[in-house]
């Protein structure tokens, strides 16, 4: 099992998908971004305060002193975090400029009491601090380096971890075409249709392969050409670019494609002949 | 070689992803990493020990202003050595990738093989720069990936650079360590020294968060203040070090990326995987 | 079927999902009904398709896609229950002081603040030359030069004072809560250098000439808040200690129960230090008579006894069912069913 920051959640449905666990140094350009609008709340508060009281109400200024200035900052410091994240479904606004969210580890959204929680608990991974007052987070980093979910201390008590959300679009399966396409499908007719697997790692390929100079494709196509060339038991002088396209397209799509569907290739609409042969 | 169980996923990943995943690396190859590390870091931190002790001894000790030039001299010291000390951990992963036992013996012989080419190109190249300040700043702009080229590609320094007509049977061109270096690193120079910036401010801020954690801890088990001696050349460099090591790990992880999004190395493994199950006898 | 036909067939299904995703996203709450009848069959359905994903031959890029679909889809459904008012004030009056009343936690934590305190108290009493060495000249000579006047100050100082004391106590109380997860004991620890240096402090004060003036001081808000460092430290000592003695469970579930026994816990002692911060701000510092503010400590440490040991003794009400008066807890009832 290769290491990877994805984690699996089982639905209720018995459905197994994967979310991405933001990790220590994303979470910490998050935090960062928290910390300045919770410094910039704080001074514009002050400003708006010190403005309001100059004029229109020097006795309530007296009476009041920096009473509201100290609760304010006690409260932007221990409850900024949990009220955003109850009410903004497990994000702040760090954590929404960063696509981040807070789910339970069941990848359930968290009730108010979770965001509460693990935000208050964040002092204990703080430690060691200097005068407990400044942060280091050498234990907040240590403990979510030592589990597979990346959990700090106030993540692993209310049973909390961080996710990465992305937002993608559809992506269509493309039919491809190249000059000689079609004459290698032909010569492809007797082949058995590909295992799933092997239709996965092709089509792979075929997405990334534009990217890669001719070179270089025929550097990594070569190798699984040879071998499926082997296991076909066939002498065969073919491009292995062009055999894995084909194999691809055939797999996909049944028919060759166009020279139009290349061309159109990134049009919203899908423009293409579908063909009712199956595979 | 089974290639399907590689140390880590290979998939396209984010910077701040791939400092994300050196830490699963880390917990997953503690040992190794830790023990080469040691192995690299050592004779360079007795190093710098004595250079700054001889500098202790006189009157620069005793004001605060340099103090902080000794950091800066302690810093300047290990960005130059960095390359050089964490070539263990590089050459260490680099086989851990693709299988779970490591030898041990073939690291110690890879990189005897490429001390030449390190000493003259990360030493020397490097210290060049390094004279004028200009790699303590820049270090990371021009070619970031040069000591995993060297070490994992293992080129000759020269390679034929003769470009073959194209047919459906040639063999991959013979690259030396330049062309390699240079083919590796053209146009990704923005992105190259975007990932500079944010490694040099996530490493600024683990340096100081390590070692003021670190003195922190130390003033709790002795308790009483630690000594200017103490922090200058036993806690700093402490710090110091875990940080350069720490980023090697990036630097591995980062370079693995760079080789998936620009030649396809994730394909590359797949296919071969599948090739090599097809040659399989069925069952 | 091949897989860019059965795309063909069910992108119309994902991007229907992805509409609805996004509208409940904005606005959770004017969903109609049906839509969200919808929105289930929907998730349903591409739940189905990502299961079946290598049954079609979908390729990578697109069972990514369902993965990222279902998972935000997943979040929206499961959708989390709102900040309800009522309950939390359930949870304060009714569940919580039960909850302290025989918890042992809060007893240890007690006895090792008032024994720690009470001996430290007697050595600043007996040998003040001890507590000079101890708590350091420098502090001694601030603590008595803070009191050489009786304490007194305008409204802008009480004010003032009094939001300092919230943010400044409170977040020792947070912080003593919080050091609780390290192994239960990391509060305690707090707590014992706090006991041992007011202690010191309460009793050295007594020796001098001073001492009038600091007794003045500290009397009206002490029962406050010395109460509410300790339930602090309880609170946290129950999340520290279910690391530890997890009665079966596995650890992280031992832990996320007592998360939600402890945080109401620790909402108490944030509103005790409101409390203590408001008398330490007004009253203890205010030109009144010192009976007055002995009688708002009596006050406020009677109101205390009421909600830990009245509310917080175990109810007798199963014995009598048919008495005429209702107890506390139904009296909360019948109000919540209002």
């Amino acid at each position: 099992m290769s290491l990877d920051t994805k984690v699996r959640v089982l639905t209720p449905e018995n459905i197994a998908f994967e979310y991405e666990i933001a990790g220590p140094f994303q979470r910490l350009v998050a935090y960062a971004i928290d910390l300045g609008i919770r410094a910039l709340s704080l001074f514009i508060f002050f400003c708006l305060y010190s403005l309001l009281l100059s004029a229109f109400n020097r006795t309530l200024g007296s009476a009041l002193g920096l009473a509201p200035l100290f609760v304010a900052w006690f409260v932007l410091e221990w409850f900024y975090g949990g009220v955003f994240e109850t009410f903004w479904n497990g994000q702040t606004p760090g954590k929404w400029v960063m696509g981040l969210r807070v789910v339970t580890v069941q990848g359930q959204p968290i009730t108010g009491l979770q965001a509460v929680l693990r935000n208050v608990l964040r002092a204990v991974d703080g430690l060691p601090s200097v005068m407990m007052a400044v942060p280091t987070f050498l234990l907040g980093l240590v403990v979510s380096a030592c589990n597979g979910r990346f959990q700090r201390l106030g993540d692993l008590a209310t049973g909390t971890m961080v996710i990465r959300e992305t937002r993608q679009m559809v992506q269509e399966v493309q039919p491809v075409w190249a000059p000689g396409l079609e004459e290698v499908m032909e010569h492809l007719h007797p082949i058995p249709p590909l295992e799933a697997a092997m239709a996965r790692v092709i089509a792979a390929y075929v997405q990334r392969r534009e990217q890669f100079h001719p070179q270089r494709r025929w550097e990594i196509a070569h190798p699984l050409a040879q071998a499926l060339l082997r296991r076909w038991h066939r002498e065969w002088e073919v491009d292995p670019d062009l055999l894995l396209l084909a194999l691809y397209q055939r797999h996909f799509f049944g028919t060759p494609g166009t020279q139009a569907a290349e061309t159109a290739s990134s049009a919203a609409a899908p423009s293409w002949p579908v063909s009712p042969a199956g595979v | 070689m089974q290639r399907e169980s590689t140390l880590v996923a290979i998939r396209e990943r984010g910077f701040l992803e791939v400092m994300d995943l050196a830490l699963q690396v880390l917990r997953h190859c503690a040992p190794g990493v830790v023990a080469w590390g040691l192995v690299g870091v050592v004779p360079w931190a007795l190093l710098n020990f004595f250079l700054v002790e001889s500098l202790w001894g006189e009157d620069l000790s005793e004001s605060p202003e340099s103090w902080s030039s000794l950091l800066m001299f302690q810093l300047w010291l290990a960005s130059w050595e960095m390359p050089l000390a964490t070539a263990g951990v590089t050459l260490y992963l680099g086989q851990r990738m693709f299988r779970p036992r490591v030898d041990h013996r073939l690291v110690v012989r890879q990189w005897c093989g490429s001390l030449g080419q390190l000493l003259l190109l990360q030493g020397l190249g490097r210290g060049m720069f390094h004279m004028f300040c200009i790699s303590l700043f820049v270090p990371y702009w021009f070619w970031p990936y040069l000591n995993e080229v060297i070490l994992l590609e293992r080129n000759r320094l020269f390679g034929r650079t003769k470009e073959s007509n194209q047919t459906h049977d040639q063999a991959p061109i013979k690259l030396g360590t330049l062309n390699r270096a240079a083919r590796l690193h053209s146009q990704v120079v923005g992105e190259s020294i975007f990932r500079w910036l944010v490694a040099t401010v996530v490493g600024a801020v683990l340096l100081g968060s390590w070692s003021v954690a670190l003195s922190v801890l130390v003033t709790w088990v002795q308790t009483k203040t630690l000594s200017p001696w103490a922090w200058m050349q036993i806690v700093f460099p402490t710090a110091t070090w875990c940080v350069v090591v720490f980023f090697a790990v990036v630097r591995f992880l980062s370079y693995l990326d760079l080789r998936i999004r620009k030649e396809g190395w994730e394909i590359e493994l797949q296919l071969k995987t599948q090739a090599a199950r097809l040659a399989m006898p069925q069952v | 079927m091949n897989a860019a036909q059965y795309l063909q067939q069910r992108r119309g299904a994902w991007s229907e999902l992805e509409q609805l995703c996004a509208q409940m996203e904005k606005s959770p709450r004017r969903l109609r009904a049906s839509q969200i009848v919808r929105f289930s069959r929907l998730y349903r359905s591409v739940c189905a398709d990502l299961a079946l994903a290598d049954a079609h031959h979908l390729p990578p890029s697109t069972v990514g896609y369902l993965h990222q679909l279902v998972a935000r889809a997943h979040n929206l459904l499961y959708r989390s229950r709102f900040f309800r008012f009522r309950m939390w004030l359930r949870e304060m009056l009714l569940h919580v002081p039960k909850r302290l009343f025989r918890d042992p936690y809060l007893r240890v934590a007690a006895a090792v603040f008032y024994g720690l305190f009470l001996l430290s108290y007697l050595v600043g009493w007996t040998d003040p030359s001890a507590a000079q060495t101890i708590l350091g000249q420098q502090m001694i000579t601030t603590m008595e030069t803070m009191y050489d006047q009786p304490p007194r100050g305008s409204l802008f100082e009480a004010s003032t004072m009094a939001g300092f004391y919230i943010q400044h106590n409170t977040g020792i109380g947070f912080q003593c809560f919080a050091a609780g997860l390290v192994f239960g004991i990391g509060g305690l620890l707090i707590v014992g250098v706090n006991a041992v240096v007011l202690g010191l402090v309460f009793g050295y004060m007594n020796t001098t000439e001073v001492a009038g003036n600091f007794n003045e001081f500290v009397t009206a808000h002490a029962p406050l808040e010395l109460t509410a460092i300790v339930v602090s430290a309880a609170a946290g000592m129950r999340l520290g200690f279910a690391m530890l003695i997890t009665g079966g469970k596995t650890r992280a579930a031992s832990l996320r129960q007592a998360g939600s026994e402890a945080l109401p816990v620790m909402m108490l002692a944030v509103v005790l230090f409101f409390l203590a911060a408001l008398v330490e701000g007004y009253v203890s510092r205010a030109d009144i008579p010192y009976e007055a503010k002995a009688a708002v400590a009596i006050v406020s440490a009677l109101l205390l006894a009421f909600y830990l040991v009245v509310i917080g003794a175990p109810a007798p009400q199963a014995q009598n069912p048919l008495s005429h008066h209702p107890t506390w807890e139904q009296i909360l009832h019948r109000s919540d069913s209002h």
